[in-house]
Order: C-alpha cells, then structure tokens, then sequence
C-alpha cells in the first residue's frame, strides 16, 4: 500500500518531477510522480510547469557561427588552408559526422571478417586412432602399394618382351630390308 | 596532409559548439568571437596532440578556460555587456514554421525570456545546463570537460533547471496578467 506521504510535494518528489519534466528519469520515477500526478493537484500543477520550461528549452539550439568570420578566421590565422584539398575532408566528414555510415562500415566489416574466418577455419580431427588400426592400415598401404608395383612390372615385361620385339623392331627390321633389297637392284 | 582535414573537419564539427558555449558564458558578442577564434587556433597548435574522436572533450574545456580567463580579465570599466537580444539570433523563432506574427513574437519573446534567464544564473550552473540542455552533450563528457565528479554535475543541473523555473515564474505571471 502506499502511504499518503508519498503523494506530499517535498524536495525528493520536486527533484523527481524534474526529471519526469525534462524527460531523464527513470521508469520507477516517472510511474510515481504520474501516479502522485494525479492524487495531488499540486504535484501536477508544478510538473506541467517543469514541463512547460523544458519544453521552452528544448527548442534552443546552438547559435550559428557564420562562414564568414569563420573564413575571416583562417584568411588571417591560416592563409595555407585556403588551398587545401577537399575530397579527404569529404570522406572525414562523411564517415565520422555521420554516425550510421560510421556504424554500417564497422558492421560491414566485422560481418566480412567473421565470415572470411568462419570459412577459412582448418578442419580439425580429433579422432585418435588405435594401435591395431595403424598396424591395419600399414598392412593395407603396403600391399596396394605391393598391388601397383606388380602392375608396373607387369607393364615392363610387356613393353620388352611384346610391344618393343613384335611391334617395333621387327617393321623396323622388315623396313630397313627392304630399302637394302631396293638399294641393291639399283646397283644391278 | 591529414593535419589539415583534421583541423577542418573538427572546426566545421565544433564551430557553433564552441560560439555557443563562448556566448552562453560570456554574455557578449565580441567577447565570444575572440574566444572562438582563440580555441581554433589552440585546436591547430595541438591538432596531432589528440585523438580526433575524443576532441570533442579536450574542445570544450579549452572553451571553458579560455571563457573563464575572460570573465577574469574583465573589468567593469571594459564591461560591454549588451541586451541579450542584441546577441543572440534568433535561432528559436528559425525552428518554428508558424507564419502567424503574433506566434512567431511569442516564441521569440519565450525565447528571449529564456535565455536571458540561462544568462542570469550563477557561471558554475550555467556551463553545466548550456552544455546538457543546449549543447546535448552526456553526464561523463561534461564531468571530463569541466573537471567535476558526476555526481556534482547532476545536482548543477538541478539546481540550474530550478533556477530557471524561478526566473521563468515571474515572467509567466506577467503575461497572464
């Protein structure tokens, strides 16, 4: 339950109105001036006061320092910046006043950054394997490499015995005997 | 190279930061154009002295010294204090679109009436509300600018927002009357 007390216009409740009126308190705070808002007039009657000036302060803005005497300024403080080139002033002011562009390349690049690890990361095996299965797999390595070397001789014999004696030195031989039998009926 | 769109950069970001708070503290036209002009001249001298995105700080305390030397250095003889409309703009009446002249002299009459009343309260709560209210800077930004502990610059600012309720009492009853 609360206590009548708490609806009484004292310095804390005045100091939270202030706040509600200048729209910086916190959620707690707001709900008990409103709820003592409306329980006492003249909590009410000196929040929407608060809350007339703060609206009044709320529309001042910074005054405007004029380009000129700004120009004044750095004719006569800075005569070299006069010249000075504008498209890095550009890109400083476009990333840096703006503070969505800032926020958007900074996503950007930590979306780019994350994904380029996510894909590049090495794969990594944890599985260890057994005694038996290294035994197994020597085993297994040496005898299809067992399998291939018998291939390859295989492939050397044929090539020796079949393919260079039938297939290449014997029209080779038949071929030379021919130029010679040719060769000797012209000298005849 | 990069000193210069250092340098350009942050005077375009600060300038009326800068004017603002010269003009809020020293209550005079001229008074504040040398303090700006003062302060872009300091921001050149230490240009690669600081990072560029916490100058905003190292700014406005510098504005703040060189507002309070003025204040120190003036004398009643060289007083040239103006009506504050004379040194203003009327930067509240620009933000209104109202065509109607009776709501464009009202505002600016509020306007007036509030930023003379800003002009009147003690230096230590002004720079804190100006820099708050006017200036939108953050509890820990004015701490570092002002050298004071968080905790004293939100009673300022208290402080300063009921002196203004004060001094905006008075002119409200007038214009019910």
């Amino acid at each position: 339950m609360v206590s009548k007390k708490s609806y009484e216009l004292n310095e804390e409740m005045l100091n939270k109105i202030i706040s509600v009126a200048y729209g910086d308190a916190t959620l707690k705070d707001e709900f008990i001036v409103l709820r003592a808002a409306k329980q006492n007039p003249e909590i009410s009657k000196a929040l929407n006061s608060y809350k007339q000036t703060a609206k009044e302060v709320n529309v001042l803005r910074e005054e405007e320092y004029s380009d000129d005497l700004l120009r004044n300024v750095v004719r006569k403080n800075f005569p070299a910046l006069k010249n000075a080139t504008s498209f890095l002033f550009d890109f400083y002011s476009m990333v840096f006043s703006r503070p969505i562009i800032s926020a958007l390349t900074t996503i950007i690049l930590i979306i780019t950054i994350v994904t380029t690890l996510i894909i590049n990361k090495p794969v990594q095996y944890n599985y260890k394997y057994s005694e038996t299965e290294i035994i197994n797999a020597d085993k297994q390595a040496r005898q299809a490499l067992a399998i291939v070397g018998r291939f390859f001789k295989q492939t050397q014999s044929t090539l020796e015995n079949e393919i260079m004696g039938e297939r290449v030195a014997k029209p080779i031989n038949e071929g030379i005997g021919i130029v010679n039998n040719i060769l000797e009926g012209e000298t005849k | 190279m990069f000193a210069e769109q250092r340098y350009r950069f942050l005077i375009q970001q600060y300038k009326n930061k800068i004017y603002t708070y010269s003009l809020y503290m020293l209550k005079n036209r001229m008074d504040a154009d040398d303090v700006t002009q003062e302060v872009m001249i300091r921001i050149w001298q230490n240009i690669d002295k600081f990072n560029i995105l916490a100058a905003k700080t190292w700014i406005i305390k510098t504005t703040n010294n060189l507002c309070i030397d003025f204040l120190r250095r003036r004398t009643v003889a060289v007083k040239r204090e103006l009506e504050i409309d004379e040194f203003f703009e009327d930067t509240y009446s620009k933000n209104h679109d109202s065509e109607n002249p009776y709501l464009i002299t009202h505002f600016k009459m509020i306007a007036s009436k509030v930023k003379e009343a800003i002009q009147r309260m003690p230096e230590n709560l002004r720079s804190v509300f100006v820099l708050y209210e006017i200036e939108e800077m953050k509890y820990k930004e004015i701490s570092m600018a002002l050298d004071l502990p968080i905790n004293s610059v939100k009673v300022y600012l208290l402080r300063a927002r009921k002196k203004l309720q004060e001094e905006l009492k008075e002119y409200g009853q007038q214009e019910i009357v």
